[in-house]
């Protein structure tokens, strides 16, 4: 008996109301360690995207296949290196054309010998069958399927049982799912919950469909039920299943499209969009597009095969400059030939941009005590040295081509020596933003500035539908601290714009003149700290 | 066979439908000349097209990498509004006798190696 109710009507009592938490801070998510990649992939579902971590890139995204054999295979080189270099999770959309298809792998009984025999189909057939499975993970070397029944003793005689144990492989053996549940739509158990092999697969797994035939129990002499003499469990398994049909890889600009439409409209959260080393202008052109709609940087790769004049022609057909949040897209050209970081490839060409956004994720994993990471250090230079063996230049600019480089925006990836040795290293740090003489030129004001504008953003959403006063109120105290903040981190400098009056940053939060009932506007000026790209130096002998 | 490669029109995919007409008929790998006919510089198929040089050599691994090129082209000439961007000539497809295009299927069944695929 407790001594409270929750509520009071008209007579004598307490009422306890629930805890109020006033104690909550915003936080930042590990959402800047992701990043989001369109692919050719061997494995992965195609309908939409999902997280990969290092530790199960094998079973999401398969094995890697030369890059000899397919060029857009780079893009799998890159997504591993990247995680294992820093970055956190990669979202991957799986790059497919229309004619990609997926089917059924159908277990039915043998016509003949009390077995069971494995088909792949089309469609789930009518009748005559045990299940029907589709695997939408889309394995291009294919499964295997296995089936078990465990015996039915009902007064000392084996009956069929309906409750069989399905189990899918990769072909390497490598154990994907196993559910056991009834072929009988109606089973129960003792709990009342369904015990359908369908139900308690979808229950646990959205990248399995299970369909159960007319065939609804394994009867008692079947080689996949019960034990066999040495009383290991009987089992009857396929060969290899390939249910899936790739379709070919003759992307147009409509597929890649998709595949951006789905990155951006995915609840999975990415700081970054990464290219995979794709030469397509097409997918690229997307890319840019995905970069504008969901604000994130993008970093592409120019292949570093290209003399500085075809680079340069490369990134200025794309117009990338005429993007809207152009200040979010970095184009990175590294002529040289490195190992093959997974080892699957012989040395080659490999782009480096997914490598930049890795570090770039290992870098806002070490956030201060604030929250913020230090991402007024741009990814170039000594601090960032690319990790690769066996590099060799294939081309070295001169001066005039770095310059030419520079003003198309280009980060070229070029030996530098420094005290204490040589690196390679990303050499500029420019965005595409089509200007000469602004902070917005550079990465790190860029990734500066759409962290903040995420920040409002989420904190938006976090207030709406509050009243009014309240919001505002909310808002302005979270600008204040957020942006104080973001001066102590570094990320802000007193400005020499009179209108903030030496201060670093400036807002103004209030109801819409002409729409006050549901409009809140909030202005925000801010002075951010650049990085130092060019360093004059003279020395004047004197008397 | 010449495909003149541009912005497509209205949706109208013309030179996609004609790639990949093109395509079913003519062996891979195939080597195909393509000349620039925009006002700027281009890198395509990863080969560099100056203005006003003559046509460059690319090679198709696939009927895929062909298509995709194409896309990709139009693509370019979509960015710069370019009604004639790349003009591309392909070798006219070889017509074969019956039994030697039987035993093609059964040495790659056989296992041959699979051809490389392009960008």
């Amino acid at each position: 008996m407790v001594d409270f109710v929750r509520q009071l009507g008209a007579e004598p009592g307490v009422q306890l109301n629930p805890t109020r938490d006033e104690s909550e801070i915003p936080a930042s998510g590990t959402s800047d360690q992701v990043f989001a990649i369109p692919m050719r992939l061997t494995r992965g579902r195609i309908d939409k995207p999902y997280l990969v971590d290092r530790g199960n890139t094998r079973r999401k995204i398969g094995k890697g296949e030369p890059i000899r054999k397919n060029a857009l295979n780079e893009a799998w080189v890159q997504t591993v290196e990247a995680l294992n270099k820093g970055a956190y999770q990669a979202v991957v959309q799986r790059l497919v054309t229309p004619n990609a298809k997926i089917k059924y792998a159908v277990v039915k009984p043998a016509a003949s010998g009390g077995g069971f025999d494995f088909s792949v189909a089309d469609t789930v057939p009518a009748s005559g069958f045990v299940v029907a499975v589709k695997h939408l993970e889309c394995f291009n070397d294919g499964i295997v399927v296995e089936l078990h029944a465990d015996e039915n003793i009902v007064g000392g005689i084996t009956q069929a049982n309906d409750t069989v144990t399905l189990r899918i492989r990769d072909i390497d053996g490598n154990a994907l799912f196993e559910f056991s549940g009834s072929l009988n739509a109606d089973a129960v158990d003792d709990y009342g919950q369904s015990r359908y092999l369908s139900d308690i697969v979808s229950k646990r797994t959205q990248l399995l469909e299970v369909v159960t035939g007319d065939v609804l129990s394994v009867a008692s002499g079947s080689p996949a039920y019960g034990y066999d003499v040495t009383g290991k469990e009987k089992w009857v398994k396929s060969g290899t299943l390939v249910c899936f049909e790739e379709g070919g890889n003759a992307y147009t600009v409509t597929d890649y499209r998709d595949a951006c439409a789905k990155l951006a409209a995915t609840n999975l959260e990415y700081g970054y969009i990464a290219s995979g080393g794709t030469q397509s202008p097409g997918l690229l052109a997307e890319l840019a597009s995905l970069a504008y709609e969901v604000n994130k940087p993008l970093r592409y790769d120019v292949h570093g095969g290209l003399t500085p004049e075809a680079a340069i022609a490369f990134v200025e057909q794309l117009n990338l400059g005429a993007n809207p949040t152009s200040q979010l897209i970095q184009p990175i050209w590294s002529p040289n030939k490195s190992d093959d970081p997974t080892g699957i490839n012989p040395r080659g060409y490999f782009g480096k941009s997914a490598m930049n956004i890795a570090y770039a994720c290992l870098r806002n994993a070490s956030k201060n005590s604030k929250g913020f990471a230090p991402k007024n250090y741009p990814i170039a230079g000594r601090m960032f040295p690319v990790q690769r063996t066996g590099i060799e230049p294939t081309y070295t600019p001169s001066t005039r081509e770095l310059s030419l480089l520079a003003k198309a925006k280009i980060t070229p990836v070029l030996y530098e020596v420094y005290s204490g040795g040589g690196l390679y290293v990303f050499r500029d740090i420019l965005t595409s933003r089509p200007t000469d003489n602004s902070l917005m030129k550079l990465t790190s004001v860029a990734e500066m500035a759409q962290d903040l504008e995420g920040r409002m953003t989420r904190f938006d959403n976090d207030i709406k539908f509050l009243p009014m006063q309240i919001a505002v109120k909310r808002k302005q105290d979270f600008l204040a601290e957020m942006l104080a903040d973001a001066q102590t981190s570094g990320w802000l400098v007193p400005s020499n714009d009179t209108r903030l009056g030496g201060a670093a940053y400036m807002f103004s939060v209030k109801p819409r003149e002409d729409r006050p009932y549901d409009v809140m506007d909030t202005q925000v000026w801010a002075s951010f700290d650049g990085a130092v790209r060019q360093l004059f130096n003279t020395l004047t002998i004197t008397r | 066979m010449k495909i003149t490669i541009g912005k497509p029109v209205d949706g109208d995919n013309d030179a996609m439908l004609e790639a990949a007409a093109i395509a079913e008929g003519i062996e891979f790998p195939v080597q195909a000349s393509m000349t620039n006919r925009m006002p700027h510089h281009a890198t395509l198929g990863g080969v560099y097209l100056p203005v006003g040089d003559d046509a460059q050599t690319v090679t198709f691994d696939s009927a895929d990498s062909l298509l995709r090129f194409v896309s990709d082209a139009q693509q370019v000439a979509f960015l710069g509004k370019h009604d004639v961007a790349v003009v591309l000539a392909l070798p006219d497809p070889k017509p074969e006798p019956e039994t030697k295009t039987k035993a093609k299927v059964g040495a790659t069944a056989a296992g041959a190696t699979a051809p490389k695929e392009g960008v």
